[in-house]
This record gives C-alpha cells, sequence and structure tokens, in this order.
C-alpha cells in the first residue's frame, strides 16, 4: 500500500520536471514540490520503521503465546483427528479467522480468497453455506459478497490479549448454532516469512452422531474414557472448539504481527529507494536552476 | 533475549532420547509448565476420583476437576493446583516406549501461588452475592465449589 502511494506521490513531481528541462524555467516551483514530496517520503519511512519495530515486539510477545498456548490445544485436536473425515453434504459453516488491523501482507486476502473458494465450490454442490468471522479485514472483505450469510462477526478481538475465555465465547456461539458441518479457515503459522492458509474440517456434534458406528469404534474404543463417553462428550466437545478457535487465532495472531514486520521492512525500504530517486530528481533541478542563473548572469555581465 | 532462553529451557525439558519413561505435558492456554517432560508419575484429580498414570498405562482420556495435580520425579514431588481440563493419554508413536500424558486444564498454578486468605475471602463474597436468578446460583455453586478447593490445596 505504501509503495502504491510512493508511486502514485512521485508522478506527478517526475511529469513536472519533465515539463522543467523541457521549457527551461527558473525551477523554483518543481524543487519546492519534490522537496515537499521528499519531507512526505521520509516521514512515511518513519511511520514505517516505527511500525516495524511495534510489531517486532509484538511478534516476541504473540509467538511467547503461541509456544505456550499450541500445547494446550493440541491434544485434543490430536484426538478428534483420529475420526475419519467423510465427505457428507449438508450445510457448511466457515469459520474465517482474521485479524482486525491491515498492513500486514496478505494474510487476511489469503483467509478470505480460501473461503470465497470453498463456499462456491460447496455452493456448486447445492450445499448451503453460512459464514462465521473473527477479525474485523474478514467482515470487511466478506460481507460485500457473502454478507446475507453472516451469522455471527466478532471483531477487536485482539484489542485486549486473546484468552481462552474469548476463544470459548466464540465457540459456545458456533456450538449453539449447531453447525452440521464447520471448516476453520486460518494461517499457520511456519516461520518468520512464511505461513500456511489451511481449511481446517472441524467435527462437529452432527457428525460425530451421524458417523458410521465402525469408524467411531475404531477411532475412540481405544481410549477408556472418565466418566462413560456418553456423560463426558459433550463437555469434551466444547472443549475442541475451543480448543480449535484458540489454537487458529493465536496462530493468525503471530501471522499477521510476523508478515507485517516483513511488509513494514519492505516498505521502508521502498521508501529508501524512492527517496533516493527523488533526491536525484531534486539535485538534478537544483543544479539545473544554478545552471540557468549563472547563464543569466554572465549573459547580462557580457552586455553591459 | 528471554524468548531465546525459554526456548532452549522449553528444548532443554523434552525429551532427547529418553526411553521408558512417561512424557508430561502439563499445560494451561497461558502457560506451558513442562512440554514432553521425562518424570516417573503423574496424579490427577479426575471426576470420578484420583488416580495415577504412569508409562504404560491403558489409553485414557479423562476429565479433571478442582484439584491437586502431584508429579513424582524420584524422589522429586511437585504439585500443581488445576480448576479443570483433561488429561489425554497416548501410547508412543516411535520405538522410545515413551508413552505421552498430556494435561490441558483451564487454569494450573503451583500450590505455592495459592493465597488461601484471598480465596477464603472471595468464597465469603460469593456466599454474600445475591442469588436472585439460575446465573447467579449456578455462578455461586461453582465458584464456592473450586474456591473450597483451592483454601484446601494451599493448606
Amino acid at each position: 500500500m505504501f509503495s502504491r502511494l510512493f508511486q502514485t506521490g512521485l508522478r506527478p513531481a517526475a511529469g513536472g520536471l519533465r515539463a522543467v528541462t523541457a521549457e527551461q524555467t527558473r525551477n523554483a516551483a518543481t524543487l519546492k514540490t519534490l522537496s515537499i514530496r521528499m519531507r512526505a517520503i521520509k516521514n512515511m519511512q518513519k511511520i514505517t520503521k516505527a511500525m516495524k519495530m511495534v510489531a517486532t515486539a509484538k511478534f516476541k510477545k504473540d509467538m511467547r503465546t503461541m509456544e505456550n498456548g499450541l500445547p494446550f490445544a493440541i491434544p485434543v485436536m490430536n484426538l478428534f483427528q483420529r475420526l475419519p473425515v467423510e465427505d457428507k453434504a449438508g450445510a457448511i459453516t466457515y469459520v474465517a479467522v482474521t485479524s482486525d488491523k491491515g498492513l500486514c501482507g496478505g494474510v487476511n486476502t489469503a483467509v478470505a480468497k480460501q473461503v470465497r473458494q470453498g463456499i462456491t465450490a460447496e455452493e456448486a454442490k447445492g450445499n448451503v453455506s453460512k459464514v462465521v468471522v473473527i477479525g474485523g479485514k474478514g467482515v470487511a472483505v466478506l460481507k460485500r459478497l457473502y454478507g446475507d450469510r453472516f451469522t455471527h462477526s466478532f471483531e477487536e478481538c485482539s484489542k485486549v490479549p486473546f484468552t481462552f475465555a474469548a476463544a470459548s465465547l466464540i465457540a459456545e456461539r458456533l456450538a449453539a448454532s449447531n453447525p452440521a458441518r464447520c471448516k476453520v479457515v486460518s494461517n499457520e503459522f511456519k516461520s518468520m516469512v512464511s505461513y500456511d492458509t489451511i481449511a481446517k474440517h472441524t467435527f462437529t456434534v452432527d457428525e460425530a452422531h451421524t458417523m458410521d458406528k465402525g469408524e467411531w469404534t475404531k477411532a475412540m474404543d481405544v481410549y477408556s474414557f472418565e466418566p462413560s463417553i456418553y456423560e463426558v462428550w459433550q463437555d469434551l466437545h466444547e472443549f475442541y472448539y475451543g480448543c480449535v478457535i484458540y489454537g487458529s487465532f493465536i496462530q493468525s495472531t503471530t501471522t499477521e504481527t510476523a508478515q507485517r514486520m516483513n511488509a513494514m521492512e519492505n516498505a521502508s525500504k521502498n521508501a529508501g529507494e524512492m527517496y533516493g530517486k527523488v533526491e536525484l530528481q531534486f539535485n538534478r533541478a537544483r543544479q539545473a536552476k544554478i545552471t540557468t542563473e549563472l547563464c543569466e548572469i554572465i549573459s547580462g555581465a557580457s552586455a553591459v | 533475549m528471554a524468548l531465546r532462553s525459554a526456548r532452549i529451557l522449553r528444548m532443554a525439558s523434552e525429551a532427547t532420547g529418553v526411553t521408558n519413561r512417561l512424557l508430561l505435558t502439563l499445560t494451561s492456554p497461558g502457560e506451558a509448565i513442562c512440554v514432553k517432560k521425562p518424570v516417573d508419575s503423574v496424579t490427577v484429580p479426575g471426576t470420578e476420583g484420583v488416580f495415577t498414570v504412569t508409562n504404560n498405562h491403558s489409553l485414557i482420556v479423562s476429565q479433571l476437576k478442582a484439584g491437586v495435580i502431584n508429579v513424582r520425579d524420584g524422589s522429586e514431588m511437585k504439585d500443581y493446583f488445576i480448576s479443570d481440563g483433561f488429561l489425554f493419554f497416548n501410547h508412543p508413536t516411535d520405538g522410545s516406549g515413551c508413552c505421552t500424558a498430556e494435561v490441558a486444564g483451564v487454569e494450573i498454578v503451583p500450590t505455592s501461588a495459592l493465597d488461601k486468605d484471598r480465596a477464603t475471602q472471595v468464597l465469603s463474597e460469593l456466599m454474600a452475592a445475591p442469588k436472585d436468578n439460575e446465573w447467579d446460583r449456578a455462578k455461586a455453586q461453582l465458584g464456592a465449589a473450586l474456591v473450597n478447593q483451592v483454601i484446601k490445596a494451599a493448606e
């Protein structure tokens, strides 16, 4: 975004310069325009540098939260992953996990794209789709096309540190809507520079009830449940929903800050390059102005 | 720097080349107390009673209630308080012979961090609070059960 800004900002200045060299004017106006442009670029570079520093500090915190939170969320997810995924027809709920703020590369766009593709594919098969969005950017992007399919949207989740209580609140709303099938679309953190956007199949209560008994027995009967599986299942399933939301959100937040760091570093670099180019034009214009003035003085002196 | 040292510590605590031990993961959403730490046994407060798991225990998924988790490693014993959660016991997926016990608790703190006086104060506040609707009554009942366990564990 910043690079686009710089480019659009640079165009009139460059055009102005061409006009100036062609007409051989005094260059004062061009110099002023260029100096304003240089100041603007410098200010933007300062902003992007500051944003990068903020993102770096946040990234360390988010990374720590993710390292602590994932071992909590993964065990129950591993248990449910033992269940086979059956390709069934029926209504599907997409949970899009995005961020509240932009300027973080393509993380939110990637999630929105995956949701859009998923909904298009499901609706082509004749399945009804619903959308639950976490994060303001997801709401803004998906509202135009799928606003009528929204069941819940949660914004400003990152305003205060995201806790398991917040995840449970979202999970409770999700469980209350009793989805037939559910997919959580989020960004999985891989490294500082890379991430995967995945649509995680999340087992619903409905799927668990209608599952093939043989498959169910094979996956779950190896465990002894305390209390018995019939008593504990509802609690376990709610805990599973909470852990899926919590795990996805903390990974998405870490990815967002890592990508923001990269985006801001690139923006700062671009701003530096832009500044260099405009500075060169400024110096040329300044030199041309001096030369013109010298010529005028010399020709004036020779005329006397 | 703190992040780097935390990572080094966690890597050190994770089992490397350990065989035939129980690997314990004790985590709450905000804190991973230990991740795959080799221990001898762990005693947890299940909803149907307190029980101990050691290496090669049968596969189990247990719901946990408020109480004390006791981790034994040789002669070293450590106590943690859990508000509620789940225990997942799994057999080894590699040839190490190390089973994994994963305790995911909503809140887990060392028992030394519990404040008995504050817990007593909270209990009296819960008892004195109005119980006009079902939510208030449920909150008071669940809160009292939890705080009673905190007081018991802090003794």
